[in-house]
């Protein structure tokens, strides 16, 4: 302090002075958008290649939020009081939304001006961000160097002994059931419930546990709770990277489409489907492929893909033929009453 | 209904069992509460011990209920060692300060509880419970809650609960101590008129040495974990053993003194001695309040103390004054009030004159 | 005119926190899609529900029972002990209470589980040839729910029991009562009160439990707070989720009623007044 001379104080004094001008200047245009996503370790990666570059662009900035969740959604569009400007939906819950009138119209001329995403993708309510499958994992190390095939092989207790994970939930697995039962994967829908309830008789006693969060699959075969189960494709590569002893099967896996939405209601639903224009810069969506594997559309993205990425993604041309395609449609209208059946059938 | 008018003989005649302490003592931690405490207790007998807290009287109480076990010495009962048998097993009543009913038993239940536990019959017990509330002018009482009772009815409550299984000894640790002075002085005679009818042999603990003297056959007085004095009420208030005794029991005034060459002398006074000193003691007389006489004239060869009253109380059949004197220091007066003659007046001189013969002689 | 102001603040926040919620749920349970007794109606044919609810209570009744068994003796032992040595006991009991319910769940999983400390432990000792499954059965709810609960009723039973006179336990043993019948006809009665008010406690906070049956439990072992979860979130059924709430506020409240005149408050304040 005794060094500091007279002009060294007028000069932080004017510095300060200018970082406080910037900062509420800054302010005063700073519009912040919140989405509403999954969260978990990928809140990171997002952040690093989406949101940043987003705010350094455009001055907007970024909140993520999670997890997603329709009850949530239908809370705050009934109190009117909408926190989200964009929001992660899964196909059955984008059904439901939209019957609601819960979500606002995309404004395609902002988010794909040039008209390049493919029609699968581009939505009246929605755009596809994302894809995965619900898949078989299992431990590679307790079936002897044998591995599953199918959905036969998950029901056959005998050739593979052994705890099994399902999901609590009937969505897919009265499908996995009636696959297992020998349905072709294209004669699945409308479901012949009876059957389905009928073969999941044969593994209940078998399932050692019912998942509820994403978490808890991987957890599950790591902690050696269950040797084979249900899981999102996407969880086991970091976890076969690491060296744990899984693998999935394609064949049966059940092909969804996750969406972003923008609520009705939202406050700024303009810079929201701004930023769902720069979810679609295929460079930025390949850096996302390597922490996870749940491409979307961004075009140009897949010609960009190595190889042998490829082939762990749902959208491989290879995958694709031995998965079948999830009915979110017949799940937003039977739901809630196979929902109450399946919680029922547990608890007997 | 007083007692005197119940029916006679509505309990049978139990006979009372001589108790005997053998060298009882306890220590806590290496403290002494108990020192050596040897006591027999004839059959029948009311026996008080009487101190101040913290003089071992409740714990040789506890001792002989069970409830404390002694680190050396033996206790019978009825000539049987008691020590090692639990409290239950020991068959004695017993009466607490605190009543200790049970509050969610009604006061039937509560008198009948020693009998139940002792298998009687239920029609049996509630007649006998009936008994033991008549006995202590409760009858009809029964279905009420202890919680609905004044102090002393609950103490009465109490009183049958411990009498009503004719236990050969009853123990009653300061019962009257939660009451008012007034129903303390009614029950006082109640207990002795249930003790009387039962013939129990009585243990009673208090700190109140009127109480003790009142209804006591014989008083323990104990300080400090040891025995000072056993004797009966007279005994201990006309001979007390010691200044602790002279000081706990009743009122008493000291007065240095020595004896030389045949003559007594204490504050100025020179007196023939008494015949019990020997020649050459020196220690303190004790002197009660009733011991003085306030004198006019000549006193005619009994040693007397000149003064000044100061403070006068006045109890009705008495005056209790305090007398400044020349060379005793403050002197407390009792004096018999008698028709015709003048009270005390407070800053009047005074001459007072005693017997030496009445006086009680400590050492040291 | 000051007691009311004194009270204002708490009126305020239990009509923000409660009321105002419970409104909202009478008003969702009479104003659904199908009616106002749609949530009455699904509640009264669904079979879901019905053996739920039973779950449920059979739960809490099992789950009260035994923390008051095991509580009990426990609560007699720490209220037995000399004043300045019950607080470390009491810390003791404190400690894992004031853990969070959702950690200590989670602990239990890890006891529990297929490869967990219960499992190594049998096949370490020879008990076991292989993991046996803990998790996700009634053994691992109630452990969990047990432990959870069980210092709720230590706390309240050792509350009563320090209030108690010891004299009167003595009383009935110079009386003729041995140790036990002392304990059976004295002091046991006279705890009564202290029985009466950790079992209502545990009683209705084991009826909302939620995380510990979702975790420990899964989905073959849901109670009533779990089915308004799936209500919701799954079947985002908010009217039957509402009219369930509503049962299960009422049966707290009969719960209430019901041990309030089993034991009426004669005997609840019946100290040696």
């Amino acid at each position: 302090m005794t060094d500091m001379t007279r002009r060294d104080m007028g000069r932080l004094a004017l510095g300060g002075a200018a970082l406080a001008a910037m900062g509420k200047s800054a302010h005063a245009q700073a519009v912040t958008i919140t989405v509403n996503g999954s969260g978990g370790s990928l809140a990171k990666s997002l952040e690093r290649i989406y949101e940043k570059p987003f705010t350094a662009e455009t001055g907007i900035g970024v909140r993520s939020t999670a997890p997603v969740s329709l009850p949530k959604l239908k809370a705050m569009v009934e109190t009117g009081n909408m926190e989200w400007d964009l929001t992660e939906m899964g196909g059955a819950d984008m059904i439901e939304a939209i019957k609601n009138g819960w979500l606002t119209e995309i404004d395609w001329s902002i988010v794909d001006p040039d008209n390049k995403l493919p029609p699968i993708a581009r939505q009246k309510y929605g755009m596809v961000t994302s894809t995965f499958s619900t898949v078989i994992a299992y431990r590679t190390d307790k079936f002897g160097g044998k591995a599953p095939k199918s959905w036969a092989d998950f029901w056959d207790v005998k050739s593979f002994p052994g705890p099994r994970a399902l999901q609590d939930s009937p969505v897919q697995n009265l499908e996995f059931a009636l696959l297992a039962d020998g349905v072709p994967a294209d004669k699945l829908y409308p479901l012949d419930v009876e059957r389905a309830f009928k073969k999941l008789d044969q593994i209940k006693g078998n399932v050692a546990a019912w998942w509820t969060t994403g978490a808890q699959q991987v957890q599950l075969l790591v902690d050696g709770e269950a040797v084979m189960g249900t899981v999102w494709n996407g969880r086991v590569p970091p976890l076969k990277k690491e060296g744990k002893p899984v693998d999935i099967i394609w064949n049966g896996g059940a092909l969804q489409l996750s969406y972003w939405a923008v609520p009705k209601g939202a406050k700024h639903p303009r810079e929201a489907m701004l930023y769902m224009k720069s979810r679609l810069d295929p460079d930025k969506g390949l850096q996302l492929l390597q922490d996870s594997p749940y491409p979307g559309f961004a075009p140009g993205l897949i010609e960009k893909v190595d190889p042998e990425l490829a082939k762990t993604l749902p959208i491989h041309p290879d995958n694709v033929a031995v998965q079948y395609r999830f009915d979110p449609d017949y799940w937003s209208e039977h739901r809630q009453k196979l929902t109450e059946r399946w919680a029922a059938w547990l608890l007997t | 209904m007083h007692p005197a008018f119940a029916p006679a003989r509505t309990f049978s005649e139990t006979i009372g069992a001589p108790i005997s302490f053998q060298a009882i003592g306890k220590r806590y931690g290496g403290v002494p509460a108990l020192h050596e405490f040897s006591l027999d207790i004839a059959a029948g007998e009311f026996v008080t011990f009487l101190g101040p807290s913290g003089s071992g009287k409740t714990t040789a109480l506890n001792i002989l209920a069970g409830f404390i076990e002694p680190s050396a010495g033996d206790v019978l009962i009825d000539g049987v060692s008691i020590t090692r048998l639990p409290t239950e097993k020991r068959n004695v009543g017993m009466v607490f300060q605190s009543y200790s009913l049970f509050p969610h038993m009604d006061v039937r239940d509560n008198v009948a509880f020693p009998l139940r536990m002792r298998g009687v019959p239920k029609a049996e017990r509630h007649a006998r419970a009936e008994q033991a509330l008549a006995m202590v002018r409760l009858a009809g009482y029964g279905d009420r809650k202890p919680q609905e009772l004044s102090g002393g009815q609950r103490q009465r409550v109490a009183c049958a609960r411990a009498v009503v299984f004719e236990p050969r000894v009853l123990l009653m640790d300061e019962p009257l101590g939660a009451l008012d002075l007034k129903l303390r002085e009614a029950m006082q005679d109640e207990i002795r008129e249930v003790q009387r009818r039962i013939g129990c042999t009585v243990i009673y603990v208090t700190h109140d040495q009127g109480e003790a003297l009142t209804m006591s056959d014989r008083i323990v007085v104990m300080n400090e974990g040891r025995i000072e004095q056993i004797g009966t009420p007279a005994a201990i208030y006309d001979n007390p053993s010691n200044a602790f005794v002279a000081q706990f029991v009743g009122e008493t005034n000291f007065l240095t003194a020595a004896l030389a060459r045949g003559r007594l002398t204490f504050a100025g006074v020179d007196a023939p001695a008494p015949a019990r000193l020997p020649e050459g003691w020196r220690g303190r007389m004790a002197l009660r309040p009733e011991h003085f006489t306030r004198v006019v004239a000549e006193t005619g060869g009994a040693p007397t103390l000149s003064g000044r009253i100061d403070d006068i109380a006045f109890h009705g059949g008495s005056y209790r004054y305090v007398v400044e004197t020349e060379k005793a220091g403050r002197v407390i007066v009792q004096e018999q009030r008698r028709h015709g003659s003048d009270g005390p007046v407070v800053g009047a001189p005074v001459t007072l004159k005693f017997s030496l013969e009445r006086a009680a002689f400590l050492e040291g | 005119m000051v007691a009311p102001l004194l009270v204002a603040p708490l009126l305020l926040l239990f009509a923000i926190f409660f009321v105002v919620p419970f409104v909202e749920i009478m008003r969702i349970s009479f104003s659904g899609q199908g009616g106002a007794l749609a949530g009455a109606t699904w509640l009264m044919s669904s079979s879901l529900f019905a053996v739920i609810f039973l779950n449920t209570l059979k739960l809490a009744l099992t789950v009260t029972l035994i923390c008051l068994g095991l509580g009990y003796p426990a609560a007699c032992f720490i209220a037995g002990q000399p004043a300045s040595q019950r607080g470390i006991y009491l810390a003791l009991v404190l400690l894992p209470f004031w853990t969070s319910v959702l950690v200590r769940t989670y602990t239990w999983a890890l006891v529990l589980g297929r490869e967990g400390l219960l499992n190594a432990s049998l096949i370490w000792l020879g008990l076991s040839d292989e993991p046996q499954r803990f998790m996700f059965t009634p053994l691992a709810v109630h452990l969990g729910m047990v432990q959870i609960l069980l210092p709720v009723a230590i706390l309240t039973l050792v509350g009563v029991m320090t209030e108690l006179d010891p004299g009167l336990a003595r009383a009935a043993r110079v009386l003729g009562a041995s140790p036990w019948r002392a304990f059976w006809h004295v002091y046991l009665p006279m705890t009564k009160p202290g029985i009466v008010a950790a079992a209502m406690l545990l009683f209705i906070l084991s009826l909302g439990f939620y995380i510990t049956p979702a975790l420990l439990g899964g989905p073959r072992h849901r109670t009533i707070a779990n089915l308004i979860d799936l209500q919701v979130h799954q079947m985002n059924d908010w009217t039957s989720a509402s009219a369930m709430a509503l049962v299960l506020l009422a049966t707290t409240i009969v719960a209430v009623v019901l041990l309030r005149w089993l034991v009426p408050d004669r005997t609840l304040h019946g100290g040696a007044g």
